[in-house]
């Protein structure tokens, strides 16, 4: 391969076009954007906290998974979590959506169930008093 | 070719931005249900190719405890034990022969304070779990406390001495020796529960697993993060939380093979008044001997606050059921006796005071973000 052929070669295959540098600038936008929550969105949740008439349970926001309250079915996907079922009349909880920034709360009072996301916890599991 | 080069990269970016968010390794399977008439929620953690499979076979075997032992449940085997006045043996299954026969040795060994036979006297002062429902949560209030005269009345029949159990030809029997004697073991069912799952994932081969009734934990094997094996982290709820103030009053690390268990008087209690204004805490904790909550003192007008009572006890142990009985023992001990007790049976412990001081027993790994109580407890 002569000199010549080899630099026409490099010619044909450059490697970027305009189109591939339009195209790679939008990806790299993308990407930044789904970074953000990891950067700038110190607010997205780590953990559950379900509170049961005053009886606390926290849930990993990390791991789907589905928890039976009894009157309430939650539903934690895709670090968010939501109720999927309630035998409650007014269906406030249900209609509240899915939640999954720190301090966000679905709330039902006829069943004194408080559900709220919080940040990063140190601990696997807690130990309290409850008793029966 | 080359724009679709692009498009590949543009998609690895995006995943590589995604995934980064999430996890690697191992994961693990987790479930919560509730069980015994819905009080109590059972949770696990399993690290296993079949971990939904290992939850089921866990959930089972506590559905049929609950379906033994749950003493509001009108078909179990304990209520009909409870409402039956025969003082002859009664032949039982296994788990209510483990468990009586538990509920009796350690009744024993803590010289009273820890008494499964004491069913009436909370449903004498409302903290038992209809009377929780009724007035806990700052829903009411009884219109009386019991009497003295009333306790001493059902202190006859509150004696762990009126129960017998014997096995025979690999059959097991329990009898009472006077009609009333009517048991509860809210105080180490869940500790049993947890155990027989325990054994279950080993038996499974888990590697790794968090077992939680209602704050009965039981930890398998350690912690693994992203592949990689740690200590777990165990936070003790703070007793005497409030919206501003922190979730824990500490928490430490430890690695796995122990049960941890917390017995305390803030989430199974109510408020009475006697209308003065002062709210007294009638906890669902009740002192084996005196028949009275431990956050209760004679005094007053009939009951007043009991400032130095455990407000808090945790136990670290193997057995479960063991940690929860000894958590509510020491409770009812108070810090005294309960620290010696934590010593001579050779069990970790930390009790916490009403008046906000501590009593560490053992060696714990604390986390140092977390903690508050910094008195130590001194001996009088």
């Amino acid at each position: 391969m002569s000199g010549i052929e080899r630099k026409e070669k490099l010619k044909k295959t450059r490697v970027f076009t305009l189109g591939d540098i339009i195209v790679t600038a939008v990806a790299l936008a993308v990407s930044l954007i789904a970074l953000i929550p990891l950067f700038w969105g110190g607010e997205q949740g780590k953990t559950v906290v379900v509170s049961v008439n005053g009886v606390e349970s926290e849930y990993s926001l990390s791991v789907n998974q589905q928890i039976d309250l009894g009157s309430m079915v939650l539903v934690i996907e895709n670090g968010e979590v939501f109720v999927k079922e309630t035998t409650c009349p007014s269906k406030v909880c249900y209609h509240t959506g899915k939640i999954s920034q720190v301090n966000q709360k679905i709330v039902c009072l006829p069943y004194s169930i408080v559900i709220t996301v919080v940040g990063e916890s140190e601990f696997n599991a807690d130990t309290g008093g409850g008793g029966v | 070719m080359k724009r679709r080069n692009a498009v590949i990269l543009s998609l690895i970016l995006t995943a590589v931005a995604v995934l980064s968010t999430g996890c690697s390794g191992e994961k693990y399977y987790s479930q919560s249900k509730t069980v015994f008439s819905s009080s109590i929620v059972f949770s696990a953690q399993i690290m296993h190719a079949d971990g939904k499979g290992v939850y089921e076979q866990m959930y089972s075997a506590v559905q049929e405890i609950g379906q033994t032992v749950n003493a509001v449940d009108e078909n179990s085997a304990l209520y009909k034990f409870n409402q039956s006045s025969t003082t002859d043996w009664t032949e039982v299954n296994e788990h209510f022969y483990n468990l009586a026969s538990t509920a009796k040795s350690v009744y024993e060994k803590t010289d009273g304070a820890f008494n499964c036979a004491v069913l009436d006297a909370t449903k004498s002062w409302g903290v038992d779990s209809v009377g929780i429902a009724n007035y806990g949560y700052g829903q009411g209030q009884p219109a009386v406390l019991p009497s003295p005269s009333e306790l001493t009345a059902l202190k006859q029949s509150a004696s762990m001495d009126n129960l017998s159990v014997k096995t025979e030809s690999g059959k097991y029997y329990i009898r009472k020796t006077i009609p009333d004697l009517k048991l509860d073991f809210g105080g180490l069912a869940k500790g049993y529960c947890a155990d027989l799952c325990a054994e279950i994932a080993r038996n499974r081969g888990v590697k790794s697993a968090l077992i939680d009734i209602s704050g009965n934990i039981v930890l398998v094997g350690d912690y693994y993060e992203n592949g990689n094996q740690k200590k777990w982290g165990v936070g003790v709820i703070n007793p005497r939380k409030t919206a501003s103030n922190s979730r824990y009053v500490c928490g430490f690390k430890t690695n796995g093979g122990v049960s941890i268990v917390t017995a305390g008087d803030y989430e199974r209690y109510y408020s009475f008044d006697y209308g003065d204004g002062e709210k007294l805490r009638v906890c669902h904790i009740i002192d084996g001997q005196t028949l009275i909550p431990i956050s209760l003192k004679t005094g007053g007008q009939g009951y007043e606050e009991n400032a130095q009572a455990v407000c808090s006890a945790t136990v670290v142990g193997e057995s479960s059921m063991l940690c929860d009985a000894y958590a509510t023992a020491i409770a009812v001990m108070g810090v005294e006796r309960g620290k010696q007790f934590l010593t001579d049976e050779g069990v970790s412990g930390l009790i916490f005071t009403a008046d906000k001081k501590r009593a560490v027993v053992g060696q714990f790994d604390f986390v140092s973000s977390q903690t508050l109580y910094l008195t130590e407890y001194q001996s009088v």
